[in-house]
């Protein structure tokens, strides 16, 4: 991996996070008077001009993109309007609880989705591969908050086995972990299947064959590195979401991470907090990005060869 | 490399004489379901020989070529007798060919850059032959992918052997398949095509090459191509195969001095040769080789055959018409 090449990813990932900045400031000024909308209708005029000037509102607007980046910069990035402690506070005590979720649900999703997506792929076009592939429609066209009602109903309210919201001990994990998972375990195992299929049908699996390497090792080592190219981008993408909360099954199980977080915030009107979680989300999605783009220059020899000839794209 | 092609062929003719067959085929059919698209394929070939399978693409030449290691996945699948070293390759649980492949018999394909895994370095992927095939310790099969690549003829083999085959050019890929198969040295080395998607100076190398190595190694080759040229340079002894079947079998220098086949003389007359006149039309033969399943009873040339007759809807015998030399058409005997 050359240094040019990273340096031009490093580069292309903080221009994409100025701009990421730029739109959260703009749009939280386009959606109104942060003030107006906070404040009870029937907040004196002198307390609202007290509450601007606060917040840096009376200034021009240059003024306070500078003061906001300088902000974002130094990580402060004002206060919650609910409890009045720091917003940046406020959402990392949320993280690890999502970061748990969001762990265990990938785990999940990975340990199911890409031995159903090999399976499917070795024993394609039988019965298997078919009531495989109908199980993982079924997994990610079932909505997340219906599988997660259907699981409450039975499990906290029928069986009485599994507490119905909160968060606390591994019990409390369980049912969202299991409708988070699932809901992605089918995704990834028809991208692995068919990244499979396509790889199982090159020349170079033949070679393999021909020369006597076993079944097992073939699919292992030779079949799965090559699918697993593909795989790394869609995967990427799932995992940059998942960091940024699971809005809809922290809602529905009431688990306290940023998703839910994210969701009274924003009923609440507490812009703050909302500007932070949109940041945290844009920051993650930018650095799940850039390391997609270096995995791939280990993974493939080709892109390194690409960049190694100045063709970084 | 060193040794003159006079000794060279002197060497490999006295392998042949006084060897048995290291590789016989006998009543090889490959179908898929009902269809049968290889039939009655038998030939022998002994240590040191090259026998070339000739035909039109679609023939069946390349499908008997992986029938005969075992290489045929459902629907498509093979019967008859495929003797390799001894051993009965049909019928033989797929895992236990895993013995056999890369070690008694190797092969090597037409399109060397894609025949390689794109994420391993051309020497973990000799290496990997070695460590299936023989006893060599790690330190010993690194030395011995180097000498491996140097043998066939990559120029700094040490750091080549770091390359991707991405890195490589087409030739130097084919050099490294060949390096791969020769790794446990194979008694039969199987070529499908493998000169075909090369520049034509590269073909020549590649053919000095495995002509070199067989006289080295005395290991039987055969190659499966439709390019007339290269069997001329290369073979033996010729199988002219046609819609799935053999059609003419002989030596080399018979087979294309006394074509007794009307689908091998037809062929032959194709050929461009420098005393081709310029301008000329080129000789075809007409029609196309009828798919499996809509092959004619009897002879399947007769339908684009010049000669055919009345009799040619009855399956011609197995003429023979020299030594070693069989054409299976009735009027093969009859000479020209």
């Amino acid at each position: 991996m050359n240094a040019g090449f990273v340096l031009t990813k490093l580069l292309r990932c903080a221009a994409t996070l100025f701009l990421a900045l730029t739109f959260v400031f703009v749009v939280l000024r386009l959606s109104g008077d942060p003030v107006e909308r906070m404040l009870p209708d029937d907040t004196p005029p002198e307390v609202q001009e007290r509450y601007r000037e606060m917040w840096g509102l009376d200034r021009s607007l240059p003024e306070q993109f500078v003061g906001y980046l300088r902000s974002v910069v130094t990580g402060d990035l004002g206060f919650s309007f609910r409890d009045g402690r720091e917003a940046t506070e406020v959402v990392m005590e949320r993280v690890p609880a999502t970061l748990t979720l969001a762990s265990l649900a990938l785990a999940l999703m990975l340990g199911v989705g890409i031995p159903a997506g090999i399976f499917a792929a070795l024993n394609k076009d039988t019965w298997l591969d078919r009531v495989t592939m109908g199980a993982t429609v079924l997994g990610y066209s079932v909505p997340n908050f219906f599988l997660g009602i259907l699981l409450i109903m039975l499990f906290s309210m029928t069986l009485r086995w599994l507490p119905s919201s909160g968060s606390g001990s591994w019990q409390h994990l369980v049912m969202p972990v299991v409708t988070y998972g699932t809901a992605y375990a089918g995704t990834v195992a028809r991208f692995t299947r068919s990244s499979m299929l396509e790889v199982l049908g090159q020349p170079f699996m033949r070679t393999a064959w021909a020369k006597g390497v076993r079944w097992r090792a073939r699919v292992l080592g030779h079949a799965l590195p090559n699918a697993a190219i593909p795989l790394v981008t869609v995967m990427g993408i799932r995992i940059g979401a998942m960091i940024g909360g699971a809005t809809v099954i922290e809602t529905v199980f009431g688990y306290p991470g940023v998703g839910s977080l994210l969701v009274n915030s924003v009923a609440q009107r507490d812009l703050a907090v909302v500007q932070v979680i949109v940041l945290l989300i844009a920051f993650t999605m930018v650095i799940v990005n850039l390391c997609v783009d270096l995995a791939y220059t280990l993974l493939d020899p080709r892109v390194a060869a690409l960049e190694a000839r100045g063709g970084a794209k | 490399m060193s040794l003159s092609p006079t000794i060279a062929e002197g060497a490999a003719g006295a392998f042949r004489s006084n060897a048995a067959a290291v590789l016989a085929v006998e009543s090889l059919a490959v179908r898929r379901g009902g269809l049968r698209l290889v039939e009655e394929v038998s030939f022998s070939v002994r240590p040191g020989e090259t026998l070339c399978l000739v035909g039109e693409s679609g023939c069946g030449k390349s499908l008997t070529l992986m029938a005969m290691l075992g290489l045929l996945r459902a629907p498509l699948a093979a019967e008859g007798s495929v003797r390799l070293a001894g051993r009965q390759m049909i019928g033989t649980p797929d895992a236990a060919l895993d013995e056999i492949r890369g070690r008694d018999a190797a092969m090597i394909f037409q399109n060397p850059m894609s025949a390689l895994n794109p994420l391993r370095t051309v020497g973990r992927q000799i290496e990997e032959a070695l460590r299936l095939h023989t006893d060599l310790g790690g330190r010993a099969r690194r030395r011995e992918v180097v000498a491996l690549l140097d043998r066939v003829g990559i120029a700094d083999p040490a750091r080549r052997a770091h390359a991707y085959p991405n890195q490589l050019s087409g030739g130097m890929c084919q050099r490294v398949m060949i390096a791969m198969a020769i790794a446990s040295r194979p008694k039969v080395l199987l070529a499908d095509e493998p000169t075909t998607a090369l520049d034509v100076t590269i073909q020549a190398q590649i053919l000095d090459l495995l002509k070199a190595l067989q006289v080295e190694t005395g290991m039987a080759l055969v190659f499966v191509t439709h390019d007339l040229g290269v069997v001329a340079e290369i073979a033996d002894r010729v199988a002219v195969m046609y819609a799935g079947r053999i059609v003419e079998t002989g030596p080399a220098d018979a087979l294309f001095g006394d074509p007794r086949h009307p689908y091998t003389r037809a062929l032959v007359e194709c050929q461009i040769g420098p005393a081709t006149p310029r301008g000329a039309m080129l000789d075809t033969i007409e029609g196309s080789v009828p798919p499996p399943g809509a092959r004619p009873g009897g002879c399947a040339f007769a339908t684009r055959c010049s000669a055919a007759m009345g009799i040619c809807t009855v399956a011609p015998p197995a003429v023979s018409v020299g030594p070693d030399h069989v054409a299976s058409c009735h009027f093969a005997g009859a000479g020209q």
